[in-house]
């Protein structure tokens, strides 16, 4: 990937124009940055509440109707339901992996086949999830596999 | 034919089960369900839905081990396919048909079990690649 950088002083407005062959992951992290896709959920870590951005956020686990935020050293506690919060995160870079489990794409390091016709997804921070044979789909949209 | 039977066991059962369903639906619709090929016809579709089904059912089940999933899913396909295909007459009620057939499900079973295998490996070296090169 090249960058041009071309001064003009003509212009009030800074413009950001990509021309790209594939719109591929690096491209919709470009674009993210660009537009600041990335917001705040609330979260509870030790009756505390804290807006933790998005990007910090490794994955979202629904267990017994309770959602956890997952970041690289603390567990918080959602009071929304999983489906709200992946309705909110939009076309970022969350994909659904299990009924239970919202993966950040971000901090997937690798993936090795396991029984029943499963993944194993193996995050940045050496953190396991199981993929779900019905989500495998997501991650090859996602990856345009 | 091994990598023959490896790459299109898959693709040729859906073929199979494609077609069986196609023509029984055509004779459905067309009224013309009697006679000995056309019930035989829709007794392998009723067989193939119904399995369908209990595949779909089962793929939602977190085993707690591959013995488990094999043990489980086997037992449920072959009773199932048993007491379907007696019950709609597809197959004779005689221990030679039991095993006839029951060899040939387990063995289709588990060719199948290798391909589903062989297919999510070379998807998790490509999902590997495709991280790599991202990153």
């Amino acid at each position: 990937m090249r960058i041009l950088l071309n001064k003009n002083n003509d212009i009030e407005e800074t413009i950001i124009e990509v021309t790209y062959r594939t719109y591929d992951r690096k491209l919709q992290e470009i674009v993210n940055l660009v537009e600041d896709n990335s917001h705040d959920i609330k979260g509870i870590h030790k009756g505390e509440t804290h807006f933790i951005k998005t990007d910090s956020i490794y994955y979202i686990e629904s267990i017994d109707n309770l959602t956890f935020l997952y970041t690289e050293d603390i567990v918080f506690e959602s009071k929304e339901k999983l489906y709200v919060i992946e309705e909110a995160l939009g076309k970022m870079n969350f994909i659904r992996i299990s009924k239970s489990t919202i993966l950040n794409m971000n901090y997937l390091k690798s993936v090795t086949s396991i029984s029943n016709y499963r993944l194993e997804a193996t995050l940045l921070n050496n953190e396991k999830l199981i993929i779900n044979r019905h989500y495998m789909k997501n991650i090859k949209v996602y990856l345009n596999l | 034919m091994k990598k023959f039977i490896n790459y299109n066991l898959d693709s040729m059962t859906f073929v199979f089960s494609a077609i069986v369903l196609l023509n029984a639906f055509l004779g459905l619709i067309n009224g013309n369900h009697s006679g000995l090929q056309n019930e035989y016809l829709m007794g392998l579709a009723i067989l193939i839905i119904i399995l369908w089904g209990v595949s779909y059912v089962l793929s939602f089940v977190d085993f707690q081990s591959e013995l488990q999933l094999h043990i489980i899913q086997l037992s449920v396909h072959i009773i199932g396919f048993f007491l379907i295909a007696f019950s709609l007459n597809l197959i004779p009620m005689t221990l030679d048909s039991i095993v006839t057939n029951g060899i040939i499900f387990i063995i289709l079973y588990f060719t199948l079990d290798r391909i589903r295998k062989n297919k999510i490996n070379r998807l998790a070296e490509v999902i590997n690649k495709k991280l790599s090169e991202n990153r």
